[in-house]
Parts: C-alpha cells; sequence; structure tokens
C-alpha cells in the first residue's frame, strides 16, 4: 500500500526537467564545469594565491609559465592567469546581469501583450517589431555612450556614500552602460517566445476556471501563467547568455566595452589576437576558457531544452 | 578471353580518381601560385602604401595629421619639391628659379609654365589666393602659423590688418615676391610644406567661394591640382586611389602608374597584411613585432631616423593641471628608460626636452632632472604632488588619459597609467577614440591628458617650438608664457644662426620648466618595404616624394 501511496504522489514540472536532465551526460558535465568557473572566477581571487592582475611589471613581458605566473604574463607583465580570472568575473557578471535585464523586460512585456491581446497586443508587438529593426550594435553603441556619463556621476556618488575605493566600484559601475544597453534590445525574442505562449496559455482551462473564480488579471497571471512559462524562459536564459558574453565581448573588441587596465575575456583575446605570431599564449589562454564556457552553457541550454520538452515526458 | 576488359564499374572508378586526384593537384597547384594583391599591383606598377588613418581631408587648409599631408603632397606641388634622398635640400617646383635678398627678408620666384590638372595655367596668383584663403581670419585655418614668417602674416590673421599689408605681391602671372617678417635663410625648407602649396582658384572660386570652409572643391570627383597624381576612387576605410596626372610638367619623370593609400590604424593587423602580400610598404610595425618582423623579413624590415617626438600633452585649462606641480610631478614619475626599453623595445631615445636633436640644433633639456636616478624623480615627484595638496594621491580627482586607437599608444598609456599609479597613487582612465574624435577632442581643448605625437613639418627646430607659442593652433594645451613667446619672437627676428638657435633653446626651456607637455621619447620609423619598390630613401622627415618611387615585380 505504501508503495502505490508514493508512487501517486504528484511531480511537479520542476521535478520532472531536473530527473530527466540529470540522465543527461553533458548536460550535467556543463553544470559542474560552469560551478567551477564560476568558483574559480569569483572566489579564487580572494585568495593571496592569485596575484593583482592590473600590477604591470616591464622586466617580465610576455613570459611563460612559471611557479610565479602559472600562465605567464602579457604584454606589459601582468600575471596573466589573474587577467584571465577577473576577465572572466566581467563577462560572467555581463552576461548575467544583461540576461536578467532581458528576461525581466522580456517576460513582463511578452505576458502583458499576449495576455491582454486585442489592440493593445497589436501596438505593442509593433513597438518590438520597431526595436527588432534597428541594428543591434549600433543601437547598443549609442545606448551605451549615452548613458556612460550618468554612470560615472553615479560612481561619484557610490564612492561618497559607502567610503570604498574608486578602485573597487568603479568596474563594477563600468559595466552598468554595457549591460543596461545589451539588456534594454536583448529582450525582443524573449518577449515573442512568452506572447505566444501566453496566447495559447490563456485559452486554457485552468485560466478559464481562475477566472470564473474572481481572480484578478494580476493573480492570474503571476499564479497561473507565469509557472506554465518557466521551462521556455529558462531554456531560453541559458541560451543568451553564451550570445550575450559574445555581445560583450564584440563591444570591448571595439573599445566600448570594459575599459584598460580592467579585463574581460574579450578585450584579452583582443589584445591577445594582435600579438598571435609574438605570443600565442597570449591568445589561447583566454580563448579556450571563452569557448569552454560557452560550449558549456549552449550544452547546458539544450540539456534543458530536452527536459523540460513535454513530448520528451516518459509517463 | 585471357585478356579480360576491365568492368565498367572500374573504369568509372579509376576516371573518378584520376578526375578526384587531378583536381586536387590543380588546387594545390593554383594555391602555391596565386598572386597576391601586392604582386598584382607590382605588375601593374601601382604602388601599395599604408598610410596610417583616414585622412580628414584633401583640402590642404583643412588638414592637420600626417597622413594627410602624405596624400596631399603628392596631389599639389609648391614652390619648391623635396629631394628623394635628402630631407634638407630642395629641388625646384613650381618654381623654375628664384633669387632672395641678401638679407633674405625678400625672395622672388619665377614660376615655370605649368598647368593645373583642368588645362588652367599655373599662375602666381594661385599662390598668392591659398595663402589669402589659410590666413583669413573668417577661414579659420588650423595650420595658419606656418604661414607667420610672411609680413604681415599674424596681423592679418588677427584680423588687425587687411590683404594688401600682408607680404605676398605677384606682380605678373609668372612672379611671386614673399616678404618676410625676418630674414629668413631656410625659408625654401618651410616651403616644402602643403601650407605652402596653390590652390586651383578658379575651381575654388566655382565651388562656393575664397571663405567656404566646406566646399567641395577638394571632393576627388571635382579635383584640380598640379601635382604628379590626381585622385581616382576613395573608398572610406578601405582606400584612395591616384594616379598620375597627364598635366604634371615631370609627367614623364613619374615612376609608377598610381598609388593605392590605405589607412590601416593597428599596426598588427598592417604588419599582418604586409606579410600576406598586400602592401609594398608599410607605415608602421609596432614595438611588440619588431624582433618577429626582422626575423621573419631582415631585408624587408627598415628602421629609420625619424624628426618626431611622442609626447603627452596636459590640458592646462583644467585643475588640478594648471598647477605647474602637479604637471611636473606627472611628468617625473614616468620612467622614460623603462619605457624606451620595454615598451618601445628601443625604436626611439629618451626624451628630456622637446625638440629631437640635430646635427645643428643639440636642444633643450630639463638639466635639474635629467642627471638624477629614477629613484630621486620619483621622490621629488611624491613631493611636488603633496606640495600640491594631494599628499599620495589622495583627493586627487580621476583623469583621463585620451589616446587615438593605436597599439603603442595604447600600451604606452597603460603602462604609464600604472607608473603614476604605483609612484604617486594617482588614478587615471584610459579612454581609447577613434583619430577624428581624437583630433576634434584635442583641438577643442575637451581632455585632460593626451596622448600625442609631433613629427617635424620641416627641417628646423622651430617646427618644435613654435607649437607652444601662446594660442598657435597645435599648441591645444591651453598654455601660453610671455617669456616663451618673447623668446621665440626673438629667434624669428635674430640675424645670426646660432643666436636664432640659442634663442630656440631658450624658449624651449620655458616650456620644459613650466611643463604643459611631458615628453616621453624620440621616435624611430620601423616599417616594411617590399623588394619590388626602389627609389624609396630614408629622409628624416619621411616627406617621400611618391613619384619617385618605382615598383617592378
Amino acid at each position: 500500500m505504501k508503495s502505490s501511496f508514493s508512487s501517486l504522489r504528484g511531480h511537479s514540472l520542476l521535478q520532472d526537467a531536473w530527473k530527466r536532465l540529470c540522465c543527461n551526460r553533458t548536460a550535467v558535465c556543463s553544470i559542474v564545469f560552469l560551478i567551477l568557473m564560476l568558483l574559480a572566477c569569483f572566489i579564487l581571487p580572494l585568495f593571496p594565491c592569485v596575484a593583482n592582475p592590473n600590477l604591470t611589471d616591464l622586466e617580465h613581458i610576455a613570459a611563460g609559465s612559471s611557479w610565479q605566473h602559472w600562465l605567464g604574463t602579457d604584454h606589459l607583465g601582468r600575471d596573466m592567469l589573474a587577467r584571465v580570472l577577473y576577465g572572466g568575473r566581467i563577462s560572467l557578471l555581463v552576461g548575467v546581469l544583461a540576461t536578467a535585464v532581458a528576461v525581466a523586460l522580456g517576460v513582463a512585456y511578452g505576458m502583458v501583450s499576449g495576455y491582454v491581446g486585442g489592440r493593445t497586443d497589436a501596438v505593442m508587438m509593433r513597438a518590438a517589431d520597431v526595436l527588432f529593426a534597428l541594428p543591434f550594435i549600433v543601437v547598443v553603441v549609442v545606448f551605451s555612450l549615452s548613458i556612460e556619463e550618468p554612470c560615472r556621476r553615479m560612481t561619484d556618488h557610490a564612492v561618497q556614500l559607502t567610503g570604498w575605493s574608486r578602485d573597487t566600484l568603479a568596474p563594477l559601475f563600468g559595466l552598468i552602460p554595457i549591460f543596461l544597453a545589451i539588456g534594454a534590445l536583448g529582450w525582443l525574442t524573449l518577449a515573442r517566445i512568452v506572447r505566444t505562449q501566453t496566447l495559447v496559455l490563456r485559452q486554457q482551462e485552468f485560466v478559464l476556471a481562475a477566472r470564473s473564480l474572481g481572480l484578478s488579471h494580476g493573480t492570474i497571471l503571476l499564479r497561473h501563467i507565469a509557472p506554465n512559462l518557466l521551462g521556455p524562459v529558462i531554456v531560453y536564459t541559458t541560451l543568451a547568455v553564451p550570445g550575450i558574453i559574445l555581445t560583450e565581448s564584440t563591444l570591448s573588441f571595439i573599445g566600448l566595452g570594459v575599459k584598460a587596465p580592467n579585463s574581460s575575456w574579450g578585450t584579452l583575446i583582443k589584445e591577445g589576437a594582435d600579438r598571435m605570431e609574438v605570443a600565442p599564449q597570449l591568445l589561447i589562454y583566454p580563448a579556450v576558457f571563452f569557448c569552454l564556457t560557452l560550449l558549456a552553457l549552449n550544452f547546458l541550454g539544450d540539456g534543458l531544452r530536452d527536459a523540460f520538452d513535454p513530448k520528451s515526458a516518459k509517463d | 578471353m585471357s585478356n579480360p576488359q576491365p568492368s565498367r564499374y572500374t573504369v568509372l572508378r579509376r576516371r573518378f580518381v584520376r578526375v578526384v586526384f587531378g583536381v586536387q593537384l590543380g588546387l594545390l597547384v593554383a594555391c602555391g601560385e596565386r598572386e597576391t594583391s601586392a604582386e598584382i599591383a607590382a605588375r601593374q606598377g601601382i604602388l601599395l602604401l599604408g598610410n596610417n588613418t583616414e585622412i580628414q581631408s584633401l583640402d590642404p587648409h583643412k588638414a592637420a595629421a600626417v597622413a594627410d599631408g602624405k596624400v596631399i603632397s603628392s596631389l599639389l606641388e609648391g614652390l619648391v619639391r623635396p629631394d628623394a634622398s635628402d630631407s634638407g635640400s630642395v629641388l625646384p617646383g613650381m618654381a623654375e628659379t628664384w633669387e632672395s635678398s641678401a638679407d633674405a627678408r625678400t625672395w622672388v620666384f619665377h614660376l615655370r609654365a605649368a598647368q593645373w590638372s583642368d588645362g588652367h595655367p599655373v599662375t602666381s596668383h594661385d599662390f598668392a589666393y591659398a595663402y589669402h584663403r589659410l590666413l583669413h581670419p573668417k577661414f579659420g585655418g588650423r595650420y595658419a602659423e606656418m604661414l607667420y614668417p610672411l609680413r604681415g602674416a599674424r596681423a592679418f590673421h588677427r584680423g588687425e590688418v587687411n590683404w594688401e599689408r600682408v607680404g605676398v605681391r605677384t606682380p605678373d602671372a609668372r612672379t611671386l615676391v614673399l616678404e618676410l617678417e625676418a630674414p629668413e635663410p631656410q625659408l625654401l625648407r618651410r616651403l616644402l610644406h602643403f601650407t605652402w602649396y596653390p590652390l586651383p582658384a578658379h575651381q575654388v572660386e566655382k565651388m562656393g567661394g575664397m571663405l567656404e570652409r566646406s566646399s567641395l572643391w577638394s571632393r576627388v570627383r571635382n579635383w584640380v591640382g598640379n601635382g604628379a597624381y590626381v585622385p581616382r576612387e576613395h573608398r572610406l576605410n578601405d582606400y584612395l586611389c591616384v594616379l598620375p596626372n597627364s598635366l604634371y610638367w615631370r609627367a614623364r619623370e613619374v615612376r609608377n602608374r598610381g598609388i593605392r593609400f590605405l589607412p590601416i590604424v593597428n599596426g598588427y593587423t598592417e604588419t599582418r597584411m604586409y606579410f600576406g602580400g598586400k602592401l609594398h610598404i608599410s607605415n608602421n610595425v609596432p614595438p611588440e613585432m619588431l624582433d618577429y618582423a626582422r626575423r621573419r623579413a631582415p631585408r624587408e624590415f627598415c628602421r629609420d631616423a625619424y624628426y618626431c617626438t611622442i609626447f603627452y600633452r596636459l590640458n592646462t585649462a583644467r585643475t588640478p593641471l594648471n598647477d605647474v606641480r602637479v604637471r611636473r610631478a606627472l611628468s617625473l614619475a614616468v620612467d622614460r628608460e623603462l619605457l624606451v626599453q620595454r615598451v618601445v623595445r628601443g625604436a626611439g631615445k629618451v626624451a628630456w626636452g622637446f625638440t629631437p636633436p640635430t646635427s645643428d640644433y643639440a636642444g633643450a633639456v630639463d638639466e635639474e632632472v635629467q642627471p638624477m636616478s629614477q629613484t630621486q624623480r620619483e621622490e621629488l615627484a611624491r613631493d611636488l604632488l603633496t606640495q600640491a595638496g594631494f599628499p599620495k594621491g589622495r583627493g586627487f580627482p580621476t583623469l583621463q588619459i585620451m589616446t587615438t586607437s593605436r597599439d603603442v599608444q595604447r600600451v604606452m598609456a597603460e603602462s604609464i597609467q600604472a607608473m603614476w599609479a604605483r609612484v604617486l597613487g594617482v588614478r587615471v582612465e584610459i579612454r581609447a577614440c577613434e583619430w577624428a574624435a581624437y583630433k576634434a577632442a584635442q583641438q577643442n581643448g575637451e581632455y585632460d591628458i593626451s596622448s600625442c605625437s609631433w613629427s617635424g613639418d620641416f627641417l628646423d627646430p622651430a617646427t618644435f617650438v613654435e607649437l607652444w607659442q601662446t594660442g598657435a593652433g597645435n599648441n591645444c594645451t591651453g598654455w601660453g608664457s610671455p617669456a616663451c613667446d618673447a623668446q621665440l619672437a626673438a629667434a624669428r627676428q635674430a640675424a645670426d644662426p646660432q643666436q636664432r638657435l640659442a634663442h630656440l633653446a631658450a624658449a624651449e626651456r620655458e616650456v620644459l620648466r613650466a611643463c604643459p607637455v611631458i615628453p616621453l621619447y624620440w621616435s624611430e620609423r620601423t616599417y616594411m618595404k617590399s623588394p619590388c619598390v626602389s627609389g624609396w630613401h630614408p629622409l628624416l622627415l619621411d616627406n617621400h616624394p611618391l613619384d619617385a618611387v618605382e615598383v617592378k615585380p
């Protein structure tokens, strides 16, 4: 009796997906790798074994690996390992924050548009189409340049308020224009996905039931529609992060991303690419870190898509 | 049946193998022998020249960059033209002969019968017209002070007198008389610069008149010139193509069939393009690639002496850079020896003065500072900064170093940023700008610290020292001192050459004392030159007459 009871216990969508995900070996490996990478980028630099990434040593330029510098030094004698890890910190941070901005905007916009429907839907979607038509990089460039100055002023205020040193705050606040700009344009695709999904959901019986029970629209959106959007949103998010890290690299590559002497993977790869013939390791190390992270994120995204796909459900 | 026919299948297979193998072989051969664009151009006699940045304008009165000057001097010709093998001497250009008065104050030039590329004759009025335009107070020519040796030119440029008072006379269409403010035995060297070139007065008038700054006369399709080449095609950020001008007076002596100027800012990209067979002469090999380039092509790698200073401009109109102690502290904290050795990789000399020393001018150096060791300098720098009210850099605002996106400048800025942080505790940011934005910000004084280079326009220290005249068009630091201006004026009036140089040195010492600029090093020119190029000799001013360059496969 006991066993039949336990088999009757409901499975939530998330539990099912998680179970299916655990069967996918590549996805699990990716998760482990990403956790390790996050730990390496955010926790490891706190220990003294990682050097100051901005400490130049002009006596040892582009040196090979040694006990002191595990990955050697760059063209100004700075520790390469530290630069790659700190660079990863910025790249991952931009990736996550910009995705968060994009997801928040996209889900809200798409849900409202799809749920309200009618003329509102048409107007909102045409507005999104107009934004879609704009060349992405150009808009990001203009946008990030135009909010650069307010961000600088914000840094000054933050320095006065918290009393922290400018060196710790400036790189963080310097990122705001980039992730706001990328996030502010990255939500368009998600808004469309969410809208379509909402259109389907709002005609389902459980929404009808909820409405007939007299629930407010807000509650229906939050308690009944939003949870059902979780699958596509999670999948889209994991797939969007690598794209956004790539965009940040592009921006850094053309000189709009992080400011020297700080680095992101994009700037490191650019600096390395210039010196390809002379010191190939300057290109290879950041590129390897970057590619592996992107691959892991993509595998995880694929795994999640399969896991959340109702058609792959065996029961 | 003892000699069986091979089955159909076998025949097909053999044929297939043969075809595939043949195609592959063909591909291999094709890959091995594909002509590079440099080879194709060499066959056609066209020179592919790396030219650093996109030009701002073909109008010599709106140009100020080295890249612009190179293009313009192939399209227009002045009274005299440069010698292909010696920066110090000049050859007759538009002027066939000339004579000067005994005191070198009045110069008479007799023009040859030359034509503009549209068939109009080149007259002395074209020269007077050009000088009138550049100096006109309403035109706003950035480089107008190049013409200040002319009598009354400064006063006219400031709007104090009218044009008739300026020392340019045209007795007839083939005679040009230049009257100078002061004796100038080296006038001919100055005349090599593009600010002294004539303009096609008829064409400029037709396209909107003398004072029309946005005139379209200098567009490729409206171009009229008297130089060895006429522009043919300009594709922004791609190339500018010029072809020989059939009406040029030495058209027969032009040694190539055209030039393609390629604006490639990134030296790494450029060097890579050179090795990929896309260029005949490159503009710059970045320091980090010197060893690589030398090893890979020892005969093609060139390293020439150059009349050029690399320095930082400080915007003295802004706090705290208006304090001379801060400026000096910043200057002293830069370890130039380390910079030249490690960042520039020896392709330059440490500069404690501004003007690169030449055989006749030893230059002025900061005598107080030069003999010190770097540790002493750093201590002095810290003291000065404390006196200025920023002990250990506390309270010092975050300044910005503005650089172009050029590789060397960025690497240098990053190392200087680290030096200032280490020695003074001063934090600076680096802003890398695209060339046009950089130039505009510098000329409008919208910067804190700007990473610059200045290469001599003519072979004389005045081309460096006169920059720091109060309010000079390329001063851009907001700095000026009556003492320096007085020395410059005295140098202009001095009859004795030695005395003149002494005045220039005194003016330079004033500059070094007030430190509106931080001289870093005197650079050398490092570039690649293909073996198919001949007629290109090292020139201190890098003003190669390109018509003398021959390209042969």
